[in-house]
């Protein structure tokens, strides 16, 4: 944490080489969290360097009262999300009607088949129960963290990841039977 | 029951896994060199209220719950392309009646770079720079044209020299920065606007009614691009190498006809288009271009 510190200190005097050691230490982080959230390459290019640069400007502001990683993660979700908004990246991905009629024909084919139903239905979450499941379910964030990045409240992010399961077993009920039992 | 749901949840989770899953290796070379690239674009021509240049697409509506519908973004987008062109064009235009008055006469008083100021006496009409170019380098600059025989004038001129009769004349230097500023911030309003444009042609779909509208507002911002080009605007060579290769990449998307959903072309050329963009890293050298944080 001195290390850190001193390393932000060292970054907001301009120093680059204490940017950069700030950058690798959670740059990887960062740009999983976009791609998870973007689905794309550029976009989750842009956005990690969007929240670097935007990081950087306002390192000053860092007062340590979170840990610079929530800190560039709110960043990074707010960029993400902002920017998928911006873009219209939030388009519908509704299953097919025909697609709909092949669940469950075969076992053999089944998990294939979830993972791109699971993947219309994650996309048709609404916007913060798909960052907090993806956030918690997929890379692993704490709800506290998951909090922290977001603005709200622990609490808040465990309903709506109750919530969002509850979504994804919905729209995926077909499946339950053969996968289950 | 519970562990039925429980089994179907860690199903999911573990499906989940796949979506969106990010490349092993993160190109953190890559992101750095555009960090870095953006933190140190200049900043310095743009004053300090001028609203921030994102703003422009910010001010755009967002299709959102409730909000307004696609359609009046993409029309938003238009006439705000049509009005910066108008801009420009209006500026090129009085730029050139404010310097040149074909058969007038004009008496000049011509400020040197070092701020000198000369009798008007020593300089003739032949001295003032014939495309108005404030900036031209080595040219004098013309800080005030008081046509002796205005009658002798095209109308047009006359208004403008009478219109400008009124403020005191300014030092050719204050005014050639301010062309300048002037300049700049058309140029980034209209690369911002370009940018918002191709992030909009990267993610939007593939279907006819969506080329049909990045045609249009492309054809739009192909007009300012070429006015920018002719203007004091692309004096500086990067940022006319830019608009250059923008325009090129610009009058692809023209060409991208929604008339025509079935042409076997149309995927094609959005490929095209797509290689054109990766190929000279414009998206990266647009935003390159505009100032970190506006």
């Amino acid at each position: 944490v001195v290390e850190e510190q001193l390393m932000i200190s060292r970054a907001v005097a301009g120093d680059v080489a204490a940017q950069r050691a700030l950058y690798d230490q959670h740059v990887d982080r960062v740009f999983r969290l976009a791609f998870r959230l973007a689905g794309d390459d550029d976009l989750a290019r842009d956005f990690t360097q969007e929240t670097f640069v935007r990081a950087f400007d306002r390192l000053a502001t860092f007062r340590s009262e979170s840990t610079l990683s929530t800190w560039l993660h709110a960043i990074g979700v707010s960029v993400a999300l902002n920017g998928l908004r911006k873009v219209k990246r939030h388009r519908s991905r509704e299953a097919p009607l025909d697609e709909a009629l092949t669940v469950g024909v075969s076992t053999r084919h089944a998990e294939p088949d979830l993972k791109e139903r699971l993947a219309h239905a994650i996309a048709a979450l609404p916007e913060g129960y798909r960052a907090v499941f993806l956030m918690h379910e997929v890379e692993g964030y704490t709800h506290e963290e998951i909090g922290a990045a977001l603005g709200v409240q622990s609490g808040t992010s465990k309903a709506q990841l109750f919530r969002a399961r509850a979504k994804l077993r919905e729209a995926l009920a077909d499946f339950a039977g053969e996968w289950v039992s | 029951m519970t562990d039925a749901r429980d089994e179907f949840d860690e199903t999911i989770r573990r499906a989940a896994a796949e979506y969106h899953r990010p490349p092993d290796i993160v190109p953190r070379e890559d992101m750095w060199a555009a960090i870095q690239a953006r933190r140190s674009a200049p900043i310095a021509l743009v004053p300090d209220d001028v609203p921030p240049l994102r703003a422009t697409v910010e001010a755009v509506p967002r299709p959102r719950r409730g909000g307004l519908p696609a359609r009046t973004w993409w029309g938003v987008a238009a006439a705000a392309s049509v009005l910066l062109g108008a801009g420009i064009g209006i500026g090129r235009w009085t730029s050139r009646g404010w310097t040149s008055a074909p058969g007038a006469a004009p008496a000049t008083a011509v400020v040197e770079r070092g701020g000198r100021e000369t009798s008007p006496r020593e300089t003739s009409p032949r001295e003032t720079s014939p495309r108005g170019d404030v900036s031209g380098a080595g040219a004098p600059m013309v800080a005030a044209v008081e046509p002796e025989t205005p009658a002798r004038q095209p109308h047009g001129i006359a208004r403008a020299a009478t219109r400008r009769e009124a403020p005191a004349p300014r030092a050719g230097g204050t005014r050639d920065v301010d062309a300048n500023v002037t300049y700049t911030i058309a140029t980034l309003r209209h690369l911002t606007e370009v940018e918002a444009l191709l992030v909009s042609f990267r993610s939007a779909a593939a279907d006819s009614a969506v080329n049909a509208r990045i045609a249009t507002w492309a054809r739009d911002l192909v007009t300012n691009t070429r006015l920018l080009l002719d203007s004091p605007a692309a004096a500086d060579p990067r940022r006319r190498r830019l608009l250059e290769d923008l325009e090129m990449v610009l009058v692809q998307l023209v060409q991208l006809d929604g008339g025509a959903p079935a042409r076997a072309g149309a995927v094609a050329e959005r490929e095209m288009i797509d290689r054109s963009l990766g190929r000279g890293q414009l998206l990266t050298r647009l935003r390159s271009a505009i100032p970190a944080g506006s």
